[in-house]
């Protein structure tokens, strides 16, 4: 272990288009995926992350040496977060939540949640389907009965700020 | 070339379209469990894939004042009856319909008492519903439980705020009655009392933080036991409190506004809440540097708070003489060793 030979052991991952990654084991083993594979002693060579594309691996390493350079302060972890997310467009967090669902990185993954869900707050039906792109297959009945029941969720949205 | 760009454009915005949809559903719940219930419960509209999604959400976190005005003025005036009874109607519509086997957490934060100060009767939340949502949480297995009736946006309340009963024969009445997996829990302006204290400290192993606020019911507590791994103890603003006894191997913060007999070694934060630099406050403190002989931070917060003495909260000395004063009074006392913060 690093703590013990003092010199740091470094991994390296490999993204599904091939690309090679090094990043030091104490900043990876955020990911519980590849802490169980170090544990299991699977991670000598070089470890295959089938599900995530190098731009978004760049970026999960990003945020692993950057999390972790940071001491046991929840404040500063948390500012660091918001920090990192908050350049980043919709396409890049969907690429990002599915990568740390995928490593069971709960911090990251937690983080980029709320992020997704703060963009749908007070918003209108008809805002967040264009916004992500959700195609409404409601027959006009079917989406007039779901509105009448779910009439009591309508209170304090915002009006439509993209028209 | 206009409809060359265009055709970018549209290949552009198709991709952005399948942006959300090829997140796997559990995604998708995971990104809903940060909405209010309510907003949530929203998303059904948005098409037949998300008609149950919002029922599967890991944390339930009602919060009477969010959501009910767009306007931040709005927000700190206090409920009105009708919409008072329209939360607690919502609350137990949505625990009806949600379908998650447990939570994560279970969070109700409600202004009980009336929209007019004079009248304290007209409380719409009864012991019945607190009953039920206590169930509820332990039927969930949540690990953070927040049950939070304080009426926190307005701040220049002078008069008691209600305080609800707390059904203490819930506790020993089922045997399915479990709180094995709780971590947090909260209690403000509910009555419990310690026997009630004491039955979560038994009964929940995991349980690190512990807050009480605004409870009538409480005057002796009892904090003890070896195997507590009880991190945050909090009891405040609550009248008759006269004692709590503390022997908890891992504290390391503890906030009360009643504070005699707390010798703890492990002990680093002290926040002495309502200090109004009278003699028996520079007492206390001094009385907090000799016991917790490991003690590194003392929070002096002068601001004021509700009953922690019979006078009303607005005090006769201006709170920056009191904060003044407080610096003149503990400052050359504190040990290089502690940090003084004033608030």
């Amino acid at each position: 272990m690093a703590a013990e030979t003092g010199t740091p052991t470094t991994l390296t991952l490999k993204s599904n288009d091939d690309e090679l990654f090094s990043v030091a084991e104490s900043a990876a083993i955020l990911s519980v995926t590849i802490r169980n594979m170090v544990e299991d002693g699977c991670a000598g060579g070089v470890i295959p992350l089938d599900n995530v594309d190098g731009k978004t691996l760049a970026s999960v390493i990003t945020y692993m040496n950057g999390i972790s350079a940071i001491p046991a302060d929840e404040e500063k972890k948390k500012s660091y977060r918001d920090k990192f997310l908050s350049d980043k467009d919709f396409e890049t967090l969907a690429d990002m939540v599915l990568a740390a669902n995928y490593l069971n990185m709960s911090c990251l993954m937690d983080a980029v949640s709320a992020k997704i869900a703060q963009v749908m707050e007070k918003k209108s039906v008809g805002w967040v389907r264009r916004k992500f792109g959700i195609e409404n297959d409601y027959t006009p009945e079917e989406e007039a009965a779901v509105k009448e029941e779910h009439k009591w969720t309508f209170e304090g949205v915002e009006t439509d700020d993209d028209n | 070339m206009s409809e060359e760009i265009d055709a970018e454009f549209q290949s552009k915005m198709k991709l952005d379209n399948d942006r959300i949809n090829r997140l796997p559903d559990d995604i998708l719940v995971a990104i809903l469990s940060f909405l209010s219930p309510i907003e949530a419960a929203r998303t059904s509209v948005l098409s037949s894939r998300w008609i149950n999604l919002w029922k599967h959400t890991s944390s339930l976190k009602f919060d009477a004042y969010i959501g009910r005005a767009v306007d931040a003025t709005a927000n700190r005036k206090k409920l009105s009856e009708v919409e008072r009874g329209k939360f607690v109607n919502r609350v137990n519509f949505v625990l009806q319909s949600h379908e998650a086997v447990t939570l994560n957490e279970f969070i109700i934060r409600y202004d009980i008492s009336g929209s007019d100060k004079r009248r304290y009767d007209d409380y719409t939340l009864r012991v019945d519903e607190v009953t039920q949502w206590l169930e509820y949480a332990s039927a969930k297995k949540v690990p953070i439980l927040e049950l939070n009736f304080s009426p926190k946006y307005d701040e220049s309340l002078s008069y008691p705020g209600l305080t609800c009963a707390f059904p203490h024969e819930f506790l020993t009445r089922s045997t399915s009655v479990d709180f094995t997996p709780l971590k947090a829990l909260t209690l403000k302006y509910i009555d419990v009392d310690g026997g009630a204290i004491e039955f979560f400290l038994r009964n929940c192993p995991l349980l690190e933080e512990l807050t009480v606020h605004e409870s009538k019911e409480l005057s002796d507590v009892s904090v003890c036991g070896t195997s507590l791994v009880l991190k945050h103890l909090e009891i405040c603003y609550c009248r008759d409190l006269k004692c709590v006894r503390l022997h908890s191997p891992s504290i390391s913060t503890l906030k009360s506004t009643m504070s005699t007999g707390f010798p703890h070694e492990q002990l680093k934060v002290v926040k002495f809440c309502g200090y109004r630099a009278r003699e028996i406050h520079v007492r206390l403190a001094r009385y907090f540097l000799e016991n917790f002989v490991n003690i590194e931070k003392l929070i002096i917060d002068p601001r004021p708070f509700f009953f922690t003495e019979q006078i009303p909260p607005v005090s006769s000395i201006p709170i920056e003489n009191v904060r003044s004063r407080s610096r003149e009074q503990l400052g050359a006392e504190v040990p290089e060793r502690v940090e003084l913060v004033i608030l």
